[in-house]
């Protein structure tokens, strides 16, 4: 809000300079942006918290100015006749819960002319439009006092009466701005003996509005239920000067001294006019609030040490009425403080007052807990440590996307991935639904670097999916670990072969199987087949036990095409909190051997069907305790191997705790475990 | 037949001096030392010597062959060495040339702030809640204090799932979970993403994150809330950091407070940084209202505490100086590669 000093200065005396009262009220709570120069002086630009609906005129920043200053406020009275031909003013109020108070005046001999300069200086200068005198007037009350005032042309009211009741279903009222508006119940009105004549506290309707014909005016002061006229605005897409006001709280109070202010300035502006009726409809007027306040309750929530008398002089800064018993103080609220209603409040407006830097700074004396992370942050943490230290970059996706997303991913419409949480309003059609993977953030980070020629990428991020379940009940969010990469980890390759760096499936595994060591997980395993948008013959599932912790794999070239990136691109992605659950960070030693080992290198002629797990697994089975490891370290197609066939070669260790192994025992065991492949996998023993 | 010996000596020294080789040593070794060696030979003729004379002829010659020996090593050990220093020369390396190897992976700058403000946090006493990122609208709004049709919704607009279903606006209602679930006292730090309907620009992100943070027991106060943060704004921002509090309005708090620290480039006086004000406004922060106490099912007038929030985008462009929002979420590889 706009307020010029000239005009606050009628209710206060300003002594100090602009830029130090600016900075006096932004520390009080009320934040001023910025101290403008314009043609009618200083203006300082009041950013109002939504509980400080009082402030949203000048009479209530001088107020605060008064408090911050230490001085009186002079709220000059205004006096104007009620009428004396009763009747002309005919008003009903069927709804009081949405309509408190309802004020009405009837003036006539009015004349529209533009108003006098200095009304529309301080309009201006406050940032509205000058329109005309009658408009102008209630527009500098509203500014002035913050109440809203509306004026109607009292011809075009049906019936010269006014009815405050709700829109009947269907009802249709063309606004002042032109747009024909659809009402509803719960839309509090104003009407005439027939129809709509203004929505209540947001606009008037175009009917009745003042124009240059208009001899006899009806105005309106009135009191509005702040969340129906929230409501009402928000609903119509109608945010207004009276609605933002109403939705804050206006004084109910305040309603006959802002009558009586309009009523002054067009008498003053048209000296033929002449009030004919007032009526003033408030059958339940609120009663003063009285508030009691503990002492020590203050100085115990505050950490202070402020005298009683500290207190009531504050308070009574603010214009509150302060009674001081023996260990509390009896406080009776402004009306127009509609935020102040339960002794915290009070407490804050000491506080504020008093000045928030003029607290000491305190720590908590009581430790009740030791600081720390749970089970599940220490997992994000080595997930975070594992992935970085495999050269992969954190990202940080959005976790919404568009709908198309499942075609990319080549989803059927059965798949559980299709179980999208959908954005009710969505912002754009790229952020209309959350997303159930993390491949698509991914892969749309792939896309953009590969756009601007970054062709390595290796990137992991940790963040939640989300799956819908029933309309109203909250979806399933579950954490993931999701991986991607294509071109190479490595930062400088010259002279490397390529095929060495360059990014493939058995890499991808690596990070995985890194990541699952890390966690403590020995008994994953990998078997063929995992999500549609990856290469069904490139690609595993990964499992612990029965349970599915997730997937790897080369990404499908639709899927590739989809995104429009080039690949090969790779792509893992495992269930975080099945790994939490899994996990094991406690370790245990192990005694390191005293014996040597034994090491045995076995290359064997098998059938391209064969899984080199099938092999392991037998050499497993068939070593005994005595194996130590198998390591894998050769895979051979080519040539001179015969059609349909391939060699893989294994290193196989063998060690004891207890001595050192003879030739003689490894020899026989390799002998039955070559057997056992021969006969199992009809696997031949190259030479 | 000593001065044949001296003769013979000094010839011997003379040629070991110019030896360039091991060859030419061995050459010279041979024709000296050798079985057929001049020294060698002149050991044989020791028979036509007068037996009187031979103990001390004897002895000459085999002194003589222990020095020549002796000489024909220390050449060898020289030879060694310049081929030695010959090889290595050969095998030097351009050590301009850059280094290889797999690339280190880096932490998000949102996780590298999220960390320090954590192990901060974690310091004083706090521990870690998180909550669901999809809230019903009693604990992301009514709990905390703000009913419908209440004009403080009005800076949170909010992505809605169904009427009554929405995307967390802030990371609040993990306090509202935390308090519901346990029994007080509290002191608990939240962070997460959080979700406003504000369009994608360079200052606002639809989708952000923040660290609320919550410390309620029998008394806690206003002073304590001031010591923590400033503790904490001193660990994040530096020890010479100067702090600003003033009353500002959030529902669930009151008093409540807006927390500026003085601007860590300017150090106060006014930059671009900050606005030309010297002062960067981080923290919204206030004494928790008892209407949320009680609507969790505490007693108010036991209990009572502060909450804070923060946003960590916020302070990562802060500290980091970055000029648009949008990049932490873009992945560009030439943004991320510079944390
Ligand atoms: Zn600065």
């Amino acid at each position: 809000m706009k307020a010029p000093l000239m005009w606050l200065s009628d209710f206060v005396d300003i002594d100090i300079e602009p830029a130090e009262l600016a900075d006096k009220l932004t520390m009080a709570g009320l934040e001023i942006g910025k101290v403008e120069t314009g043609e009618w002086g200083e203006v300082l630009d009041a950013d109002i918290t939504s509980n400080r609906g009082d402030c949203l005129c000048m009479l209530g920043l001088a107020r605060e100015i008064s408090a911050l200053l230490d001085k009186d406020i002079s709220v000059p009275l205004t006096e104007a006749p009620d009428g004396e031909d009763k009747g002309w003013a005919k008003v009903e109020v069927h709804d009081y819960d949405l309509c408190s108070r309802y004020a009405a005046r009837v003036i006539d001999g009015i004349r529209i002319e533009p108003s006098p300069e200095w009304i529309q200086n301080r309009l201006i200068a406050a940032g509205m439009r000058s329109i005309n005198n009658i408009v102008d007037a209630a527009n500098y009350v509203m500014l002035e006092l913050g109440q809203p005032l509306h004026s109607f042309d009292y011809t075009e009211l049906n019936g010269n009466r006014i009815v405050v009741r709700r829109a009947e279903p269907g009802e249709r009222m063309v606004s002042i701005d032109g747009v024909e508006r659809e009402l509803d119940p719960q839309m509090l009105v104003i009407a005439d003996a027939e129809q709509p004549v203004a929505i209540a506290g947001v606009m008037g309707g175009a009917d009745s509005e003042v124009s240059e014909h208009t001899a006899t005016i009806l105005l309106e002061a009135a009191i509005f239920k702040p969340g129906s006229v929230r409501r009402t605005s928000k609903h119509l897409g109608l945010p207004t000067e009276a609605s933002y006001r109403f939705e804050r709280g206006v004084d109910p109070d305040g309603i006959r001294r802002a009558l009586d202010r309009v009523t002054a300035l067009i008498l003053e502006m048209i000296p033929d006019a002449a009030v004919r009726d007032t009526v003033d409809l408030y059958p339940q007027p609120i009663q003063p609030q009285s508030i009691s306040l503990r002492i020590d309750k203050v100085n115990s929530l505050l950490g202070s040490d402020l005298s009683p008398s500290t207190m009531s002089a504050l308070l009574r800064r603010l214009h509150f009425n302060v009674t001081e018993h023996e260990e509390k103080l009896e406080v009776i609220v402004p009306s127009y403080r509609r935020d102040v209603s339960i002794e915290v409040d009070l407490i804050e407006e000491i506080a504020r007052l008093y000045g928030y830097n003029s607290f000491e700074n305190t720590l908590p004396g009581r430790l009740c807990q030791p600081g720390g992370k749970n089970r599940e942050q220490k997992y994000e943490d080595l997930v975070r440590d594992i992935l970085t230290g495999c050269s992969l970059d954190e990202t940080v996706c959005y976790s919404l996307t568009d709908r198309s997303f499942s075609d990319r991913l080549l989803l059927s419409p059965q798949d559980d991935l299709c179980r999208a949480v959908k954005i009710k309003n969505p912002l754009t059609e790229d952020l209309a639904v959350m997303r159930t993977t993390l491949a698509d953030g991914l892969l749309s980070v792939i896309k953009r670097n590969l756009s601007v020629k970054e062709n390595d990428i290796a990137i992991f991020e940790l963040g939640r999916i989300f799956l819908a379940r029933q309309e109203n009940d909250l979806p399933e969010e579950k954490s993931m670990v999701g991986i991607a990469a294509r071109g190479s980890f490595w930062e400088n390759r010259w002279n490397v072969p390529s095929e060495a760096v360059e990014v493939d499936f058995y890499q991808l595994k690596w990070i995985v199987e890194k990541l699952l060591a890390a966690c403590g997980i020995e008994d994953a395993s990998f078997t063929v087949g995992a999500a549609p948008w990856l290469h069904p013959g490139r690609s595993a599932e990964v499992r612990i036990g029965d349970r599915k912790l997730g997937y790897l794999g080369e990404v499908h070239p639709r899927t590739v095409a989809a995104y429009d990136i080039s690949g090969p691109v790779y792509l893992a992605e495992l269930d975080f909190d099945l790994l939490v659950a899994a996990g094991r960070l406690e370790r245990l030693y192990s005694s390191v051997p005293r014996f040597p080992a034994v090491e045995r290198d076995m290359a064997l002629l098998v059938s391209e069907e064969v899984a080199s797990a099938e092999i392991t697994g037998i050499i497993r089975e068939t070593a005994g305790a005595l194996l130590e490891k198998v390591a894998f370290f050769d895979l051979y197609h080519g040539k001179q191997l015969p059609e349909g066939m391939k060699s893989l070669a294994y290193s196989i260790y063998y060690r004891s705790p207890e001595r050192t192994l003879t030739d003689e025992e490894v020899n026989a065991i390799q002998e039955r475990i070559t057997l056992a492949l021969e006969e199992r996998l009809s696997a031949q023993l190259r030479s | 037949m000593q001065k044949d010996l001296l003769r013979l000596e000094s010839e011997a020294r003379q040629r070991l001096s110019g030896v360039s080789s091991l060859a030419e040593l061995e050459e010279i070794r041979r024709k000296y030392l050798g079985k057929k060696g001049s020294v060698t030979q002149l050991l044989k003729s020791l028979g036509s010597v007068a037996p009187e004379e031979r103990p001390a002829l004897g002895q000459a010659i085999n002194d003589l062959k222990n020095r020549v020996a002796a000489e024909a090593d220390a050449v060898m050990l020289r030879l060694e060495a310049e081929a030695e220093r010959m090889r290595l020369e050969a095998e030097r390396l351009d050590i301009t040339l850059p280094g290889r190897g797999p690339m280190q992976g880096r932490r998000h700058p949102l996780t590298r702030i999220m960390d320090e403000i954590k192990s901060i946090f974690i310091g004083l006493g706090f521990q870690i809640a998180e909550g669901p990122e999809v809230e019903t609208d009693r604990y992301n709004f009514e709990a905390l204090n703000i009913p419908s049709d209440h004009p403080a919704r009005d800076t949170q607009d909010s992505f809605y799932i169904s009427d009554s279903v929405l995307l967390r606006t802030h990371t609040s209602p993990v306090q509202i979970h935390c308090m519901e679930d346990g029994e007080p006292p509290f002191r608990f730090i939240m962070p997460g993403r959080t979700y406003r309907r504000d369009a994608v620009t360079s200052r606002h992100s639809p989708i952000f994150h923040q660290v609320e943070g919550l410390v309620i027991d029998r008394d806690v106060t206003f002073t304590d809330l001031k010591g923590i943060l400033t503790v904490f704004s001193r660990q994040m921002f530096g020890q010479d950091t100067r702090m600003r509090f003033r009353p500002d309005f959030f529902p669930f708090t009151e008093p409540s407070a807006e927390i500026a620290v003085s601007c860590f480039v300017c150090k106060g006086k006014g930059c671009r940084l900050c606005s030309g004000s010297g002062w960067l406004e981080i923290l919204g922060a206030g004494m928790v209202h008892p209407k949320v106490i009680a609507n969790v099912g505490h007693d108010p007038e036991k209990w009572q505490g502060f909450a804070f929030g923060m946003g960590v985008e916020r302070i990562a462009l802060l500290k980091y100086g970055i000029d648009d929002i949008r990049h932490f979420f873009e992945g560009d590889l030439r943004f991320l590669n510079q944390f």
